[in-house]
Order: C-alpha cells, then sequence, then structure tokens
C-alpha cells in the first residue's frame, strides 16, 4: 500500500504540471463558465498544435542545454515557402519545406556543436538571416496555399479540427516516445546533463547534438505546415510570437536551462497552459492584453518555484 | 598451463606520441602488456599517465603510433569499439556518472539500444541486469536511484562495476582509490588480483606508491611524456621508484622542517556541530595542525562549515575573542582564508589573467577609499607573489589557463599572502600535484604559520601528514578520535589510529 | 589579448567601411549626416553599454528594450499629465533603476537563470503597457526636453557627448574599481567569487540596475526624438526591435556569453560599426530583408572567427580531416 502511495508521490512530482493544468482548468472552468466542455477544451487543443511543435522543438533544444532562436523563424519560412511555390507543385513545395527544415537544423547544429558557438547567439544570427530570407521571397503576407492540403491537414469534421487533434497527440507520442524509450532520447539527456563525462564514456556528443538540433527543425517545419494550413497564407512575420511562447513553455515545463532535466509530458501540459491561458481570457472578454501579463508573472513565479525546490533539496 | 605459457603480448604501442596545443603529452612511448600481469604506470602531474590511458580507451587517437592487440595492429577505434571489440574497460580518473540518471541508466548509457523489446527500451531488463551485476560484485546501491544521491565512493564502485560487467580482458584503473574508505580498497585489490588469475592485464594508475607496490607485476615510469624505465613490482624500493620520477632519493628531504617553538592559541574552534560532526580544536602560533581519516569522516566538512560554506553550529574565538561566523563573508571579514579541494571550479578564474586571480581576494584592501584602483599598485602587488612563490609564467597578463596545475595551485595559495589573513584552512592542497610543486606548496604554508597564521590542513596522503603538520587530529564518523604530536606523528600510529574505530 | 584583436578589427572595419565611402557614397562623410548617425545610434548604444555590464556579468537581459519602452511610455505620460519637467525625468530614473533591480534580485538572489528572469519581465512589462495603452500611441514629450535632445555643442550633439562620457565612465568603473573588477570575477566564475567572499547577489543586483538606469537615459532620449513612443504590436513583446541589436553589439565589440570576457570600449566601437554598416547598405538600396540578411551574416562571421581565434584554430582544420 505505501509503496503505491509512494509511486503516487514520485509521479506527481515528475510530472507536476500536468497537475498545474488540471488545477488551472478547475479555476478557469470555476470563473469561467463553458470553459470546460468538452468543445472548448478540444478547441484548445486544435489552436495549440502549431505552439506544441514549436515547444517540444525548443524543449529538445534546451535538454542538449542549448537553445534555438530560430523556431518562429522556420515556421514562418515554412508559409512563405508553400506560399509561394505551392501553385506549381503541393507536393514538391512539402518536400522543399521539409529539406530547408532540414538544412536549417544541421546548420544550427553544426555551429553550436561543431563550431562551439554560443547556442543563443548562433541562432540569433540563424534567424536573422531566415527573416530576411522570408522577406525576401515574401515581402507582404500573401500567396497561395493549396486547399486541399489545408483541408487535409485540419479535417475539419462537424466543426472538430479532427486533424489538428490527431497532430497534437502524433507530435506528443512522437516525443515522448523519442525522449524516453529511445536510446537517442537518453543520449540527449546525457549529453546534455552532463557532456564532458559523456565524452569520456565515449559518446559523440557532437553528433547527438546535431542531431538534436535537425530533430527540433523537422518539428518546426510539420508546425510550419500546420501554420501553412491554418492561416493559408505566407507571412514573413507569423512565427514570431511562437518563438516567446515556445521558450515560455519549455521553461514553465520544469525543463532545465542548463539542460539534462525536463520532460516532454509538462512540456505538453505548460502548452497547454498557456493556450488555456488566451482561451479564458477570451472567454471572460478580458481585453488579450492582459495574457501577457499572466504569462510573465507565470514565468516568474515559476521560476521562483524552481529555486525553493532546488534550495530545499540541497538540505 | 603454466603462468609463463598464460603470459602472452595482449596489448603493445609503439612509438605512441600525442601533442597538444603547446605540450608534448606523450613522446613516443613504446611498451608491451602480458595477459595475466598488473600493470602500474606511476609518475609525476603531467607525466603523460591518463594521456596514455585515454588513447588505450579509444578516447584520444594517437598522432603518431601504433597499437597491437594480440598481434595484429588496430587503428583508429573510438571508446566503444575498444569495449566491444577489443575489450579494454577504464574507469577514469574523473567521474563519467550522470546526476540526473538513475543508477541503472547510468549502467548502460552508451549502449541502451542492446535493450530493445518491439522498438522500445525494456527498462525492467536494464534494471535487472545491473541489480544483478552490482550485486555479484557485493555492491549495495538501489538502482533506481539518481545518482547524484549517491555518496562519493558508492558512485566510485558504480563505475568499477560498469567496468567490470563487459568482462574486460585489459582494464585501466586511473586514480580510483582516492574516494574509497579502506575497505572498499581491499576489495578493488581483491578484484585485480582476481583478474590477474584469470589472466586478464590490468593497468594500474596511481599516485599512491604504496597500493602500487603492493600491487603491481611491473611498474612503468613515465616522466615528461617518455618511458622513463620499468622495473618489477617485487624488487624495487619506493625510495627507487621515485627517484626514477624525480631524481631525488628521499620523500622526507622534500618537507620544511616542522615547527621549533610553538606559541600561544590563535585560533579555537568549539561545539562545531552538524552534519553528523561534533568536534573541537584550537590552533597555536607557528604550529601546522591536520586533520586526518578515512575518506568520507568530516574532514573536509568541517573545514567547510568553519569557512560558512556549509551551515552549522559553533563558537569561534580569534585571539581569545569570541567571533561571529555566519556567512563566507563574515568569515572573509575576520581574515579566514580557504582553499578548496574542488581545484579549479571554486578557486580560480580560468579566463582572466594571473594578475587578475591574485588581486581579487585583496581586491578591497587594494583600492582607496572610494573603491577606485591604482594599475601600478595592482601590478606591484600582483609582481611581489608572483616573484616570492616562483609562479612560471609568460606575464601578468597571461590567462591563468594556460598555468600547469602545480603554478596554478601556487597562485592560490600564494595570493593569500596579499590579505588580511589570520586563519587558514586547506582542504589537500597538494592533491594531484607533481612533488616540485608539492614542495613549493608546503614551504608557502610553512612560512605562513611562522608569520603567526593559524594554518589548519586536510590531508590525505600518509607520507604529508606524516612529515608535514605539527600536530595531526585523526577524525572518525565526524569526531576527533585521536591526537599525535610530534615524534608520535608516524605512519603505524596514524593508521592504527585510523582502524581502531573501525575494528571497535 | 583576445579582446586587442577585436579592437583591431572593428577600427579595421570601420576604416574599410569610410573608404568604400568616399569612393561610392560620399555624403556619408558629411559631418551632418555622421552627426545624425551619432544621434540615432545614441539610443541604442546606451543599451548596448547595459547590456555588455549584463553579459560581463555572465548574465543577459532580455527585457532592455520593453525596459526602455515601458519607461518612454510611463514617462510621456507624466510629461503630458503633469506639465512638469524635473519631476517625471527622476521618476522615470527610479523606475528604471528599479526593474533593472527587481531583475537583478531574481538573477542574483532567487538564482532565476537570466533567461527566464528577463523574459518574463519583458513579457510582463510588455503586457502592462499594452493594458494600459491599448495599443495606441500616448504621451508626450515637453518642448524643454525635444529641445536638449537636439542641442548641439560646437556641431557635436549633446546627447553623443552624453553617450561617451557616460561609456567612458562606466570604463572606468569597469577596469578601475573594484565593483567593476568584481563583475569580470563573478562573469568568469561565480562559484570562486562566492568562496572568496564576494557577495555575487550584489553584483548581479548592481549591474541589472546600472542597466536600468541607462535604459531610463535611452527612454527620455528616446522620447525627444519621436514625441511619442511607437508600440510596434510585435506580439512577442515590445522593443524587440531595441533588444536586438543590444545583443549584437556587445558581440561584435568582443563579448563572450561565457562571461568575464568584453569590454566597454568594444562595444562602443561596435556600436558605430553596427551603426555605419546599416546606414551604408541603406544607402546602397538594401531593404530590410538585405540588412536582416546582412546582420545574421556579419554576426555568424564574427561569432566564428571568435571560434578559430580562440585556440580552436586546430580543432577546426581537424572538422574537415577527422572521421
Amino acid at each position: 500500500m505505501s509503496e503505491k502511495l509512494h509511486n503516487i508521490k514520485i509521479l506527481l512530482s515528475e510530472f507536476y504540471v500536468v497537475f498545474l493544468l488540471v488545477i488551472a482548468w478547475l479555476f478557469f472552468g470555476i470563473f469561467a463558465p463553458g470553459f470546460l466542455s468538452f468543445r472548448n477544451i478540444l478547441g484548445i487543443i486544435t489552436f495549440s498544435v502549431i505552439l506544441l511543435a514549436a515547444s517540444l522543438a525548443q524543449n529538445v533544444v534546451i535538454l542538449v542545454r542549448g537553445f534555438d532562436l530560430t523556431v518562429g523563424s522556420i515556421i514562418s519560412l515554412v508559409t512563405c515557402v508553400l506560399s509561394v511555390l505551392m501553385v506549381y507543385s503541393v507536393i514538391g513545395s512539402i518536400i522543399v519545406a521539409i529539406l530547408l527544415g532540414g538544412l536549417i537544423g544541421f546548420v544550427n547544429g553544426f555551429c553550436t556543436a561543431r563550431l562551439k558557438i554560443d547556442p543563443f547567439l548562433a541562432t540569433l544570427s540563424m534567424m536573422f538571416l531566415i527573416d530576411g530570407i522570408n522577406l525576401t521571397i515574401r515581402p507582404s503576407p500573401g500567396g497561395w496555399i493549396d486547399k486541399t492540403f489545408a483541408d487535409a491537414l485540419l479535417l475539419n469534421i462537424q466543426g472538430f479540427g479532427v486533424g489538428s487533434i490527431i497532430a497534437f497527440l502524433a507530435l506528443t507520442i512522437f516525443c515522448v516516445v523519442l525522449l524516453e524509450e529511445r536510446h537517442f532520447g537518453r543520449l540527449i539527456y546525457a549529453v546534455g546533463g552532463a557532456e564532458d563525462r559523456a565524452i569520456l564514456r565515449g559518446i559523440n556528443t557532437q553528433k547527438v547534438k546535431m542531431l538534436a538540433y535537425v530533430v527540433s527543425c523537422l518539428l518546426c517545419t510539420f508546425g510550419g505546415l500546420y501554420m501553412a494550413a491554418f492561416v493559408q497564407i505566407g507571412d514573413s512575420k507569423i512565427g514570431l510570437p511562437i518563438l516567446f511562447a515556445s521558450v515560455t513553455a519549455v521553461l514553465l515545463g520544469g525543463t532545465s536551462v542548463s539542460g539534462g532535466t525536463g520532460r516532454s509530458l509538462n512540456t505538453v501540459a505548460a502548452t497547454l497552459i498557456i493556450s488555456s491561458i488566451t482561451n479564458f481570457l477570451f472567454y471572460i472578454r478580458v481585453i488579450e492584453w492582459w495574457k501577457y501579463v499572466f504569462n510573465g508573472a507565470l514565468l516568474i513565479l515559476a521560476a521562483s518555484a524552481y529555486y525553493w525546490i532546488e534550495r530545499r533539496r540541497e538540505r | 598451463m603454466s603462468r609463463r605459457e598464460m603470459m602472452a603480448e595482449y596489448l603493445s604501442t609503439k612509438n605512441i606520441t600525442k601533442m597538444f596545443p603547446g605540450v608534448k603529452a606523450l613522446d613516443n612511448a613504446s611498451l608491451t602488456f602480458n595477459s595475466g600481469m598488473v600493470y602500474s604506470i606511476v609518475g609525476e602531474n603531467g607525466a603523460g599517465k591518463s594521456t596514455f590511458a585515454k588513447i588505450l580507451s579509444g578516447i584520444y587517437k594517437a598522432d603518431i603510433g601504433k597499437i597491437f592487440i594480440k598481434g595484429k595492429e588496430v587503428v583508429d577505434y573510438n571508446a566503444t569499439e575498444a569495449l566491444d571489440k577489443y575489450k579494454i574497460a577504464v574507469v577514469h580518473q574523473d567521474e563519467t556518472l550522470f546526476p540526473e540518471m538513475s543508477v541503472a541508466e547510468n549502467f548502460f548509457i552508451e549502449v541502451m539500444d542492446r535493450f530493445y523489446k518491439k522498438g522500445f527500451i525494456s527498462y525492467r531488463e536494464l534494471k535487472k541486469t545491473a541489480e544483478k551485476s552490482l550485486k555479484d560484485l557485493n555492491i549495495n546501491v538501489d538502482v533506481n536511484k539518481k545518482v547524484k544521491y549517491l555518496r562519493s565512493d558508492e558512485r566510485k564502485m558504480l563505475e568499477f562495476a560498469r567496468a567490470i560487467y563487459y568482462q574486460p580482458n585489459f582494464l585501466i584503473l586511473d586514480e580510483v582509490t582516492a574516494p574509497l574508505p579502506e575497505d572498499k580498497i581491499e576489495a578493488v585489490f581483491t578484484w585485480v588480483k582476481e583478474l590477474r588469475d584469470k589472466t586478464k592485464v590490468v593497468l594500474y594508475i596511481s599516485h599512491k606508491l604504496r597500493e602500487v607496490l603492493e600491487l603491481s607485476d611491473e611498474i612503468v615510469v613515465f616522466k615528461d611524456g617518455k618511458v622513463a624505465g620499468k622495473v618489477h613490482g617485487s624488487r624495487v624500493k619506493m625510495d627507487d621508484l621515485i627517484q626514477m620520477m624525480v631524481g631525488e632519493k628521499s620523500f622526507k628531504a622534500v618537507f620544511p622542517e616542522k615547527a621549533r617553538t610553538i606559541g600561544k592559541t590563535i585560533f579555537k574552534v568549539k561545539n562545531l556541530k552538524g552534519k553528523g560532526i561534533d568536534m573541537e580544536f584550537e590552533n597555536r602560533e607557528g604550529e601546522i595542525l591536520a586533520l586526518a581519516g578515512l575518506a568520507g569522516h568530516g574532514m573536509k566538512e568541517a573545514l567547510r562549515m568553519i569557512y560558512g560554506v556549509m551551515p552549522k553550529s559553533g563558537d569561534f574565538y580569534l585571539d581569545n575573542k569570541k567571533i561571529k561566523i555566519r556567512s563566507v563573508k563574515d568569515a572573509s571579514a575576520h581574515g579566514i582564508v580557504y582553499v578548496s579541494d574542488e581545484k579549479e571550479a571554486e578557486e580560480l578564474f580560468l579566463n582572466q589573467s594571473v594578475k587578475e586571480n591574485i588581486i581579487i581576494p585583496s581586491i578591497d584592501k587594494t583600492a582607496n577609499k572610494l573603491g577606485i584602483l591604482k594599475e601600478s599598485t595592482v601590478d606591484k602587488f600582483a609582481q611581489f607573489i608572483v616573484s616570492r612563490f616562483n609562479i612560471k609564467t609568460p606575464s601578468l597578463n597571461t590567462l591563468t589557463q594556460s598555468l600547469s596545475g602545480g603554478n596554478k595551485q601556487k597562485v592560490v595559495v600564494g595570493r593569500c599572502l596579499l590579505k588580511n589573513i589570520r586563519v587558514l584552512l586547506a582542504s589537500n592542497p597538494t592533491v594531484g600535484l607533481d612533488i616540485a610543486s608539492k614542495t613549493e606548496i608546503y614551504n608557502i604554508l610553512r612560512d605562513l604559520a611562522k608569520k603567526g597564521i593559524a594554518v589548519t590542513v586536510y590531508l590525505s596522503e600518509l607520507p604529508e601528514i606524516v612529515n608535514f603538520p605539527d600536530r595531526v587530529l585523526i577524525m572518525y564518523n565526524g569526531k576527533i578520535v585521536d591526537e599525535l604530536k610530534g615524534d608520535e606523528i608516524t605512519e603505524e600510529n596514524i593508521l592504527k589510529a585510523y582502524f581502531k574505530k573501525v575494528s571497535e | 589579448m583576445k579582446i586587442q584583436t577585436i579592437y583591431l578589427t572593428s577600427i579595421g572595419a570601420i576604416v574599410t567601411l569610410l573608404i568604400i565611402s568616399a569612393l561610392f557614397a560620399p555624403q556619408f562623410l558629411t559631418v551632418g549626416h555622421q552627426s545624425s548617425l551619432l544621434k540615432t545610434l545614441s539610443v541604442y548604444g546606451l543599451l548596448a553599454l547595459g547590456q555588455t555590464l549584463i553579459i560581463l556579468v555572465g548574465g543577459v537581459d532580455l527585457s532592455i528594450g520593453a525596459d526602455m519602452l515601458t519607461l518612454a511610455v510611463f514617462g510621456g505620460e507624466l510629461f503630458l499629465h503633469t506639465g512638469e519637467l524635473l519631476l517625471p525625468i527622476i521618476i522615470v530614473f527610479v523606475l528604471g533603476a528599479l526593474i533593472g533591480f527587481i531583475n537583478g534580485v531574481g538573477v542574483g538572489r532567487f538564482r532565476v537563470p537570466p533567461i527566464v528572469m528577463t523574459l518574463g519581465m519583458m513579457t510582463l512589462l510588455t503586457g502592462f503597457v499594452l493594458v494600459y495603452t491599448g495599443g495606441s500611441p500616448v504621451g508626450g514629450a515637453p518642448p524643454a526636453l525635444v529641445d536638449f535632445v537636439f542641442e548641439e555643442v560646437i556641431n557635436v550633439p549633446v546627447i553623443v557627448i552624453i553617450w561617451i562620457v557616460l561609456a567612458m565612465l562606466l570604463w572606468f568603473f569597469s577596469r578601475r574599481t573594484t565593483v567593476g573588477r568584481k563583475f569580470y570575477a563573478v562573469g568568469s566564475n561565480p562559484r570562486a567569487s562566492y568562496i572568496l567572499g564576494i557577495e555575487t547577489w550584489k553584483i548581479y543586483s548592481i549591474a541589472y540596475t546600472l542597466a536600468g538606469v541607462l535604459a531610463a537615459i535611452a527612454s527620455l532620449i528616446y522620447l525627444g526624438r519621436v514625441l511619442t513612443p511607437a508600440l510596434s504590436i510585435a506580439p512577442a513583446g515590445i522593443g524587440t526591435e531595441f533588444l536586438l541589436p543590444s545583443l549584437v553589439i556587445p558581440v561584435l565589440g568582443g563579448c563572450s556569453f561565457k562571461g568575464g570576457e568584453g569590454s566597454i570600449i568594444g562595444a562602443l566601437i561596435a556600436t558605430y560599426l553596427y551603426g555605419m554598416l546599416r546606414s551604408f547598405l541603406l544607402v546602397m538600396g538594401f531593404g530590410e530583408a538585405g540588412i536582416l540578411i546582412f546582420t545574421g551574416a556579419i554576426l555568424l562571421a564574427v561569432l566564428i572567427f571568435q571560434q578559430i581565434r580562440g585556440g580552436r584554430l586546430l580543432q577546426f582544420r581537424k572538422l574537415f580531416t577527422s572521421k
């Protein structure tokens, strides 16, 4: 009996963000009747797909002690590329987008892992470069996205964004499996936790880090496809808010900036918390600007919470 | 089969040379290792021992040279191949465990893909296998625990168990006994001998000449990256080994003279309590006081507590006046200085100049009332320390990271002289240094003691404990169990004191 | 020693640009153009100085752009509604210092990672400002301030003088005072600093507070120049157009994000270099896209160069030869 309780306690402490999400939802449900309706919750999930892709991508990179400022720019890039090339070939443009995403991931990984440039700065430079390219190929929002493609991705059935929900689940399962049930994922935790020791163990840390960036950028590309489906145009600035939200979600989800700790499910929960806040505010007819106040305060509170937990552990 | 027949060559190296920017770590190292023997490599710091181990185990690639295994040349293998193909396992000097991961995961992190079941890692299998390996070696750890919750000796044993698990034909142990208590060291020796009996090869790298002499069939001496000599383990004395390493006959000659007159009490510690520690002592003028004991029994912790790094309760008296030490700030203000044994992590600013590293601890004193510094004054003070302690550096502005280990430590200890220092607490100040640097550090400390500074050191190497301090306090489980002074300080008495409690 | 190289490189780059300007865009070398450039740069320069101090200490301040805009909005409103001159200025200074201090305490006392703390601060400030203004421009600047901002002394704009004088003071502070040198120590190794008795949380607080004060000065200059702060509704948070240069310039000036490496003078020179480069690109006909690509490329080049210079030359060659 005590063993079971002990296990539940461990589960709760490992996944406390999920716990937080449940509490938040209950709280919102009290103050905004209708918030907890099936339709609304599914709606939140639907709209979180893109942010989830970006947050999970950011999580993978932060786990290896890195940082990815190109997250938003890649999403913008995908919309811009598709908006320009889809008129020629739907499949072809998708392939090009995926290849570009992978290439950017490779370059990011190369600069940070091989050339050992500070990840923040390396991805900052890449962000400038990609934004510049976006602006060049799509100087102002517009272009054309194939409707069949968008419909297929979103799969709207009776008002429910089934496609998005499937994508949401797919992203979650993919990341959880990759990071926790596959060797590569465990290596990410090892390399992020203590790189010098990983080297002594014979682990090819550079390869692991580079692949982490590639995986991250491909996840962003996936998010970009959904963004294109959602807005149906190309827009060079559309990804910018996603960048900061992704970092907020990862940090809120308990992933440490120094790498090595942080579980995917917590990132997923944190993403939902952030989306829920916006949704809740909309529900109670509060101006959306308040979401910034909420997010900012939440971030600082979460960070302080980590401090207290760390201090207690040290004793 | 006789032992002679079993001693076939397992691994040999020819002309192994390895260069790092600015230094030749290994120079034409040619050695042969036969099955069923225990080899040791000894030498000063920087002699190339760990580099050699890393080349053999696949972490580094030699710039020049060849390696032969069972007669066949092997080229360019990485650490995983070393383990899998050539059965070369290594336990490094530095820890290679991941604190946030469990014991089981740490055991198999490089090879987790061997535990796939239908595409997912079978953690059950992982834990079972780890558990069995640890039990076979009589190591009691919970495989689910995160490694950060393990003690340092448990962690070293875990690394040991990991290496043994792969049933290596060639096991390299690099300074493994440092964090281990006496009983565990005995266990390690037993396994080493077992491996030898099973016709494996063990390469034992250590500073502890006593252990080397007890274990080894053949001892190789490295000096400046070259093989300086090979001797049979049974036919050599410690002094001979030292001579080959350094060129000096006796270890004793290396220590400064002990104090002839001891003055009154400068620093008194009473009721020091916390984390299992309960002790008190006093340090008198001119006297160097040492804390000694089996690893993990509180000597290091006691010093850190006094300095304020660790929480504690206690009463402290400086020159017979009661003082309050609640934090590092208080300690520093009272003139208490602490030299950590966490080396560069806690003592040095590697990307800053030598000048900066010397002046930072006393920077408030060096500036005028407004906090403004005159660079010429800073230069003068820094130069004084560099000259006084013979710190080898191209210039005051050289980045500290380019200095050798010994010179770095001289900066750490030497700069204390600039402060209004009354008490010096040093935790293993010479660990890992070559004999020349050790000598210089001993001299610095003895100088400070002569100047009327209370010097209390934690020492862990027997020759040091015997020859350096004037008085030794033996600790066990956080309490002082014995005191030796003057002629009482002999290796025999020290070891007796260590084990007195163990056998009770 | 690394810093000297960066000085030489920056100055070399400036000289090269000046020569190219002389050939292709001689209007650059007029006093009028340079003066106007420097006036615009003063705002970015002050923010870059603040960021440099924080990077020296081993941190980063993502809120610096938002700080400045918040202060400008706040100040503008105070000017407009109180009609006073001195009082709003004092309040803006105090507020700027306060924001910086909160950042510093969060990072220093509560050990919140700088990215987290300042990102949170940036988001919070964005929220407050957007809620208050509803997204539309508010506030105004009193004529006295506007005049001051346009004031010149022997053809040199006063605000530029202020900027450079502040830079000099900060250089002296960072190199010749105990607190300043402790910045380098804490940035280089916070753990060792603690062991040696340095109160690291105080150092962090001072660094961030100084940055806050610099942001305050920048906000007043900004207000004087634009009269009403333009809040580009970058949904990420306001002020990113000021934040990003403040991150790029210190790096160009030789700072390392590792902490303890860099110099104020380097940042000063780099600010001018950055401004010249941008100006140059604009005149050459590059649009925003081109400038972005160029900035990214130059930054990347500098970063790669730093790595090669930092003794990684051997490893760099090995990149293409080892397996």
